[in-house]
């Protein structure tokens, strides 16, 4: 079933800002959506208008092949059905933690809705924190009492509006697998706005790229990696070389080039090989697992090169492409 | 793993908005709200299209200069006192550490409980010729010496009384500007060499000059409504022209007109403090932290004392000290009963007042919130100005609009002819109160609301709420100190409200503020010291109250 159907979707903010281009989507059951882009490309527009928090300018949007948002008319957000966890949590500072988490499930009786409150809480591994006050949460326990709080009442789908922009590095990804575990657990339809390669890749069945409010490419997460449609898309997941047409017969690269002409290769997929074009190594930058290479070719051109050992600086050396992973 | 999904509780998606579901319903009941408090303004504007009489012409030639130039001196010579009296404290109590520096701080804001007429009043008798001051002089150091007291019942006195009472409106928008602002601006100035004094001039003064500008309407705008302060003195201007045409010549054209160019001038003002403050907003981050508070030890901590104390002395201690003097002489002479029905139905009519305010404010505010559209925007913008007008003025417009309405409800026979429905009765001067102090409300309603990003609605739009549940159970507890600061500072407001009151109550109907005023007005002044000083107690009620809000959030 389709949980998700965007048609023709324009939003264009008062003043005249356009926020969003006749965006298409369509998002199955269970699936886990990621919507990237740089700031300001409208996917938190995008977000907001399934969520039903913005009107759209033109187009409609669907939930369950249910219309809620039309030039006809939209169904408000408190009917719909979606939940959000938002940025910065947009916890209740005047309710404890327990409150917050039970007040989406209005309506049910008092044991039900104490029975679901502890087992939201155990689920994002805060037992027993119910009593406690938002101010007296680290960052991290109130992004899971967010997450609790939009999870209780049984959602088909939830919005994720850059989750864990808050969070440091180390928290970052451990609640990044834990909201990943819960979603994947309970089927739950999902759409994941964020700005970090890394989230879209590890998490997304697929990832929706925006670029000033269009949507430039949709696919998974290794086709976006591997063959992205433009030098957008390719740096949104990394560095990527931009290889002119003129010397990429020689380095190796095969298929069509991007839009522009030129050939998206990854560092990953040259090496430094001396049956290769030549260059000298202008720069190197420790990555953790490897080194970075930059080397300025005979031909003027700059590239990056992935390598396991630390090259010499001023060394020179050929390149070339390692296997056929180049544009489309 | 347990599965939340096991229980069946499923968000069932719902049907399309209705027009009124779609937030319009706020924005149509807050309109209608709108129209109701700007209709008596928009009379007044209308009956200025009717002849004006010959009493106009007279007034033209002869008074008209006569009052702009009152008012214009009263406005200015005011503002003067104020900003003397209000930022170097509110500086002193921000920045630094000195003897007696918490309480000051908490004082320095208290002489807003003291009404200006009573003020006035308190002034006039502690320097007049049978006044403590005088009479001491005299026994002591003979008559000469007693003359060299000056003479306040001028232009120059009740600027001085003014100040000295409607300073805290500067006082606490610079301190609360002063509490708000970030340590590192100063810091980041102390790191580079700059002393207190340099740093108060050259990196704290210009940020806080929207702050004082802000309060500086304030200022202005009480003292151009002033009518008890400036007519005791003896000072001709708008206020008491405006009484003078409508109470004892009855010429309601001119009162009108007066009414209408006051407006005009006043609006001018205020526009140019609009102007003034430009693209300037408040940066309210969410990181500040306190100024740290260099001491001020020896001499000059308590200079630092004494200016910190001598507003207080003049708007606070004095007045209650000569109120205290007289009720101690007239205490035997009070009618209890009399004075206690007198204040219950003061009180009463304050509370309703405070309450309909309270509720008109949330109205307005919330449905901005609710549905942005400029309409509604420009509504509550205007709704909101109605502090702005003076108290004669819609006082005037109130009378007339209700005796229209009177003559409506007449020929349609909803009530018997010779019965007065809407003009001239207490429903009257409710609304005459809510015109005039919807803005007192809504204001720190608004600042409440603006506290409360807007994410905590879409939070709660998300989990099922709806607007109205949304106000009841995420902003209301939010917004409990607002609105207990709202409905306090309206109360007291209305309490001590005179020239609106003195022309719109019924016949024979008395409040604590006319009580007191005519009394003085009829030089029985000691006689009307008790009934002062049951207003001043309930002002400062309200003041602890505003302030323990203030103070706990932003200070401690």
């Amino acid at each position: 079933m389709t949980a998700v159907q965007i048609q023709g979707l324009g939003k264009v903010y008062r003043g005249g800002t356009r926020a969003l281009h006749s965006v298409d989507l369509q998002v199955s059951e269970g699936e886990i959506v990621a919507v990237v882009g740089e700031s300001g490309c409208g996917k938190s527009t995008l977000l907001r208008v399934v969520a039903g928090l913005e009107d759209a300018t033109e187009g409609a949007v669907a939930l369950f092949e249910q219309t809620v948002t039309s030039p006809a008319g939209t169904v408000p957000t408190e009917r719909r059905g979606v939940a959000m966890v938002f940025q910065d949590h947009a916890l209740f500072p005047h309710l404890r933690v327990h409150a917050n988490v039970a007040f989406g499930l209005r309506g049910l009786p008092r044991s039900q809705k104490q029975a679901r409150v502890s087992e939201a809480l155990g689920l994002v591994g805060l037992p027993g924190l119910g009593d406690r006050y938002i101010h007296e949460l680290s960052g991290g326990q109130r992004q899971r009492v967010a997450l609790a709080r939009a999870l209780a009442p049984t959602p088909r789908i939830v919005l994720l509006d850059e989750p864990l922009s808050s969070l440091d590095e180390r928290l970052r990804s451990a609640l990044r697998d834990d909201i990943l575990r819960l979603l994947r657990a309970r089927g739950t339809t999902a759409l994941w706005v964020t700005h970090r390669a890394e989230d879209a890749l590890t998490v997304a069945d697929r990832s929706v790229v925006l670029e000033s409010g269009l949507v430039v490419q949709v696919g998974a997460p290794e086709a976006l990696y591997h063959r992205p449609v433009s030098r957008y898309v390719a740096r949104m997941f990394g560095p990527v070389n931009a290889i002119p047409a003129s010397i990429a017969p020689r380095l190796g690269v095969e298929g069509a080039p991007a839009a522009d002409g030129a050939h998206l290769v990854r560092p990953e997929a040259l090496v430094l090989h001396p049956d290769g074009l030549f260059g000298v190594i202008a720069a190197r930058r420790y990555r953790g697992t490897g080194y970075m290479a930059e080397i300025t070719l005979d031909s003027g051109d700059t590239v990056l090169v992935a390598t396991a050992s630390a090259p010499t600086v001023g060394t020179a050396v050929g390149v070339r492409c390692r296997s056929i992973t180049s544009a489309s | 793993m347990a599965l939340i999904a096991t229980t069946t509780h499923r968000y069932e998606i719902g049907p399309m908005a209705s027009w009124w579901r779609h937030r319009l319903g706020w924005a149509f009941t807050a309109v209608l709200l709108g129209i109701v408090v700007l209709a008596p303004l928009a009379y007044i504007g209308v009956s200025l299209l009717s002849p004006a009489g010959d009493g106009w012409r007279h007034i033209q030639e002869h008074l008209l200069s006569r009052y702009l130039k009152g008012t214009g001196a009263v406005v200015l010579l005011t503002m003067g006192w104020t900003t003397l009296f209000a930022v170097v404290p509110a500086w002193l109590v921000a920045a630094f550490q000195f003897p007696g520096r918490r309480a000051l701080s908490w004082l320095l804001a208290s002489p807003l409980a003291v009404p200006s007429y009573i003020a006035a009043i308190a002034w006039a008798g502690l320097l007049d010729f049978t006044g403590p001051i005088q009479t001491t002089l005299r026994t002591h150091l003979g008559n000469d010496a007693a003359r060299l007291v000056p003479d306040i019942m001028n232009v120059w006195g009740v600027s001085f009384v003014l100040g000295s009472v409607l300073y805290p409106y500067v006082y606490v928008t610079t301190r609360a500007a002063l509490l708000r602002q970030t340590a590192t601006l100063i810091e980041a100035a102390r790191c580079l060499g700059a002393g207190p004094s340099r740093a108060f001039l050259e990196v704290v003064l210009p940020t806080l000059r929207p702050a004082i500008v802000a309060g500086l309407a304030l200022v202005l705008m009480e003292s151009v409504n002033d009518y008890g302060a400036v007519h005791y003195y003896g000072v001709d201007t708008f206020t008491t022209g405006i009484f003078r045409s409508w109470l004892a010549l009855g010429d309601v054209a001119s009162a009108i007109r007066l009414a209408a160019v006051l407006l005009v001038v006043t609006a001018f003002a205020l526009g140019m403090e609009r102007l003034a403050r430009g693209r300037q907003r408040f940066d309210d981050a969410g990181t500040t932290r306190p100024l740290s508070r260099w001491h001020l030890t020896g001499i000059r901590g308590w200079l630092a004392t004494l200016a910190c104390t001598t507003p207080v002395l003049a708007g606070l201690v004095i007045p209650v000290w000569m109120l205290t003097r007289w009720t101690v002489r007239t205490y035997d002479g009070i009618v209890w009963t009399e004075f206690l029905e007198l204040t219950v139905r003061s009180v009463a009519l304050a509370a309703t007042a405070a309450f309909v305010v309270v509720i008109g404010g949330v109205i307005l505010s919330y449905a901005r919130r609710v549905k942005h559209t400029p309409l509604l925007s420009g509504i509550t913008g205007l709704a909101g100005a109605g502090y702005a007008v003076p108290g004669a003025v819609i006082a005037v417009g109130v009378f007339s609009l209700g005796a229209v309405l009177d003559g409506l409800c007449h020929s349609t026979g909803l009530v018997p002819v010779g019965t007065l429905f809407v003009g001239g009765s207490v429903g009257a001067l409710i609304w005459a109160y809510s015109v005039r102090f919807l803005a007192v409300g809504l204001q720190p309603i608004d600042a409440g609301f603006t506290r409360q990003g807007p994410v905590l609605d879409e939070a709660a739009r998300t989990l099922g709420a709806g607007p109205l549940r949304a106000l009841i159970s995420v902003h209301a507890p939010l917004l409990r100190g607002s609105l207990a600061g709202a409905a306090t500072l309206a109360f007291v407001d209305v309490l001590k409200e005179l020239p609106l009151t003195l022309i719109l109550r019924p016949f024979d109907f008395a409040t604590l503020a006319t009580h007191t005023y005519e009394l003085a007005s009829e030089e029985m002044v000691p006689a009307s010291a008790p009934g002062a000083l049951l207003l001043v107690g309930f002002g400062l009620v309200a003041v602890a109250v505003a302030q323990r809000g203030l103070l706990s959030r932003q200070e401690r």
